[in-house]
């Protein structure tokens, strides 16, 4: 991402594709990309990007007869980071600075200007949090609507078509991705337009203090949250179904095997609290704090930055050949 | 401005005229548009043949492990 303008090129740096539809003076039409919690795909298709290149070209040949043209913001590159530059002139040499890593270079600046607010975790919500989901070819149709939720109560239903999401006009799940990251985070609205057949409709979506937040398997899927604190120090590969069963494990519950201990980087101390209180690579974890159910590696990881306390402890059991050990692991920044 | 090494496309494409587009349905319009193609890697180049033809920008960000 060096030399790219983060203020013009504005996306969910966490994700692994994203595309803007832009005009050339910076003026971003739509955000096409974005993603649910459960797959990177869940929002691309090649139906909704021919309908969004199609949109965006009515938008910009009305955009082209305007006189009133959108004044650039200041540019900003991550290359100003001084996280970056820190480590630049520690003879660091990032051969790329992937996407992802711009929110963690980002997120490393705030803390080091004591900026840095653990809220601001809660990037770039998914749709579902304020309560509907939208389809994958025309993702400007509401496809569910959740009970109970801030978008059942302004009224949406299945099958409306939006028209604006807050002040943009929403085509994508991208475009409705970035009003709801723009959006405070504290208790506030937006306004919401749609048609439901010829009928013209309006809301406002009530959002709650705290809206933002998600639970760890939600949060789970973004490269981001490896940084987080704390960590676990370890980590490996889950076990799959015969794997447990071969060695007397519920092979409905979540099991890994410890392939690495953290001895790099400026998280090795992690993976020496590990490694002294006891865990071995080859160990298979079965159960962590007495949780058994994690998603996948993603989840497990997530999990504990984002419930583990520092100053805690959390127990780990663990077969290592036949015998079934805990480890009692002080949870550290 | 650098590069962009670290995704297969910094790219863009010069949009077809309204025109054009108006005259593909759904089924034809990934022809109509790869015919209207142009892949840049340079986003600077790119944003100035924008500005200069009038077409919009369409930027993709990939990320490549």
């Amino acid at each position: 991402m060096r030399g790219i303008d983060l203020e013009t090129f504005r996306f969910d740096y966490d994700l692994t594709f994203c595309s803007l539809l832009m005009h050339a003076d910076g003026t971003t039409y739509h955000v096409y990309g974005g993603r649910d919690w459960r797959d990177a795909q869940s929002h691309l298709s090649l139906r909704s990007l021919i309908r969004v290149l199609g949109d965006t070209l009515v938008e910009h040949a009305t955009y082209a007869k305007q006189s009133k043209r959108r004044r650039p913001p200041k540019p900003r590159y991550i290359d100003d980071s001084p996280a970056l530059k820190k480590r630049l002139a520690e003879g660091k040499r990032p051969e790329c600075i992937h996407c992802h890593s711009v929110h963690d270079f980002e997120r490393e600046d705030a803390r080091a200007a004591k900026r840095w607010r653990r809220s601001e975790i809660w990037i770039f919500p998914d749709l579902e949090q304020v309560g509907f989901t939208v389809e994958r070819d025309d993702q400007a149709v509401v496809a569910r609507v959740l009970p109970d939720s801030p978008a059942a109560a302004m009224g949406l239903a299945p099958g409306d078509r939006l028209h604006s999401f807050g002040p943009k006009y929403a085509r994508t799940y991208g475009d409705l991705q970035m009003v709801l990251h723009d959006a405070k985070a504290s208790a506030t609205r937006v306004r919401v337009e749609w048609t439901r057949g010829t009928e013209r409709m309006s809301g406002t979506l009530a959002l709650k203090k705290g809206w933002k937040e998600r639970t760890p398997e939600v949060f789970a899927w973004r490269p981001s949250k490896w940084p987080l604190s704390p960590k676990p120090g370890f980590g490996g590969p889950p076990l799959s179904r015969t794997q447990k069963e071969k060695r007397g494990l519920d092979p409905d519950a979540f099991a890994f095997r410890v392939q690495y201990i953290v001895t790099w980087g400026p998280s090795k101390h992690t993976g020496r609290n590990a490694a002294k209180a006891g865990i071995r690579k080859g160990d298979i974890v079965y159960s962590v704090c007495g949780k058994t159910d994690f998603r996948d590696m993603n989840h497990f990881h997530a999990w504990f930055r984002l419930t583990r306390e520092v100053g805690t402890t959390c127990e780990i059991k663990l077969l290592r050949g036949d015998a079934h050990k805990t480890v009692t692991l002080p949870v550290i920044e | 401005m650098p590069h962009a090494r670290w995704m297969t496309g910094c790219a863009l494409l010069a949009l077809a005229a309204l025109a054009l587009f108006v005259a593909f349905d759904h089924a034809g319009a990934e022809e109509g548009f790869k015919s209207q193609i142009t892949w840049h890697a340079d986003l600077a180049k790119a944003r100035e043949l924008a500005s200069t033809s009038g077409k919009p920008l369409y930027v993709t960000f990939r990320c490549i492990p």
